[in-house]
């Protein structure tokens, strides 16, 4: 004949109440406990923006010859630049006007 | 400085800007604008092949016969057959047929908008020497017609740019569609003009700054309306030009001189560069200058 086992002893309402408690409290209180133990960033990140630096990001289609050739006496027409002004990011001036071919 | 004052309006098929000197007085510079406007009017009128009461319609219709001519008509008909004995026949201005048969054979606005006519097999060109001019008279050999082209608008401009100092401005720029002229005493350090980049339209490819004189600036890839179908007739071939050049920027006294250089560079190659002042820009992606770059920029 088997004994009975004995019976486990029964928490009071009281200390299941307080049990309820703390464990609600914890798990509310993890999230900024994460946090708080997670490593902080560097001092320097933590600082205010500083200026970011600019690229200058310039396009260049194609290649520029000057040719050595026999030149024709034009002083009044002078190469200036080559490319997009608009491009280069800095504040060139406009043109005096265009150049092309005919387009209508 | 102040920006420039400017006035546009369209004319010739294109776009037509007076620019000048901003402390020009408003009165002056309303009157020139007027001038400038009654200029392209005028020439337009006299060597327009779109219009049937254009000089040039009533001379190309008289083929064959003696036809009297103004006096601006003859000039620039003198200019042009001279222009076209310098450059061997290149500068050609009796390639009208092969022009229609390339498909050119209305107002480039309508042409764009698809309502060209079938393509007809090239005709041959070089029929410029048999033209004859006498005085006020003019007789052109049957089945040959004259289009003036782009030297009638480089005339234009040089007329207009001069009759906009006229009314006083201390100096004018006349911009016909890239074609232009500076008149009058500019400031001392020129201007900067920016140079149109021939396979993107509206973004610059280069700068020159002038002083004086007239640019013009030819390129293939302007009034195309197909593959290898442009306005630009090799007088060689009959067929539109395909010389490696993709446009050709050069500068001269005149505009009207400027016009016949640069159709002269885009059909000869860069070997022109040895005879005129300009820039190239080329199909396999380099651009030519003879131009003096001394103290600036040349990317590599």
């Amino acid at each position: 004949m088997t004994e009975p086992r004995p019976r486990r002893t029964r928490l009071s309402k009281r200390a299941l109440r307080l049990w309820a408690w703390v464990a609600g409290g914890l798990a509310f209180l993890s999230p900024w406990a994460a946090l708080a133990l997670s490593p902080k960033p560097a001092a320097q990140a933590a600082q205010a923006p500083s200026e970011r630096p600019v690229i200058i990001v310039r396009r260049i289609t194609r290649r520029v010859i000057v040719q050595d050739a026999p030149r024709p006496s034009a002083p009044q027409i002078r190469y200036v630049s080559s490319g997009s002004s608009s491009s280069a990011g800095s504040a060139v001036a406009p043109p005096t006007t265009t150049t092309s071919g005919s387009h209508p | 400085m102040d920006a420039p004052r400017r006035h546009t309006f369209r004319s010739m098929g294109t776009s037509v800007s007076l620019i000048a000197d901003p402390r020009t007085p408003p009165g002056a510079f309303e009157r020139a604008a007027r001038r400038v406007e009654l200029v392209f009017t005028r020439e337009d009128l006299r060597f327009s092949r779109f219009r049937g009461d254009s000089e040039l319609t009533r001379v190309n219709a008289r083929a064959g016969r003696w036809t009297k001519v103004s006096p601006g008509f003859a000039t620039l008909l003198a200019r042009s057959l001279e222009a076209a004995a310098r450059s061997d026949g290149l500068f050609d201005p009796t390639v009208l047929p092969s022009l229609i048969a390339a498909g050119y054979d209305r107002d480039f606005d309508e042409l764009i908008a698809g309502a060209r006519d079938a393509l007809h097999p090239s005709e041959p060109c070089g029929r410029w020497s048999e033209i004859e001019l006498e005085g006020d008279l003019v007789r052109l050999p049957i089945g040959v017609g004259l289009d003036f082209g782009g030297i009638a608008k480089g005339w234009t401009v040089d007329l207009a740019a001069h009759a906009a100092i006229g009314e006083g401005l201390s100096w004018a720029i006349v911009n016909a569609g890239g074609d232009l002229r500076i008149t009058g005493t500019p400031p001392s350090e020129g201007f900067e003009i920016a140079i149109d980049d021939p396979e993107a339209p509206g973004e610059e490819i280069a700068r020159v700054r002038v002083a004086r004189g007239a640019l013009a600036t030819s390129s293939v890839t302007a009034r195309a309306w197909g593959p290898g179908l442009h306005h630009l007739i090799d007088p060689r071939t009959g067929l539109p030009a395909d010389t490696g050049i993709l446009q050709a920027t050069v500068w001269a006294e005149t505009c009207a001189e400027a016009e016949i250089r640069a159709k002269w560079a885009l059909l000869s190659g860069s070997s022109i560069l040895d005879h005129v002042s300009g820039v190239l820009v080329t199909d396999d992606g380099r651009m030519l200058t003879n131009l003096d770059a001394s103290s600036s920029e040349v990317p590599a």
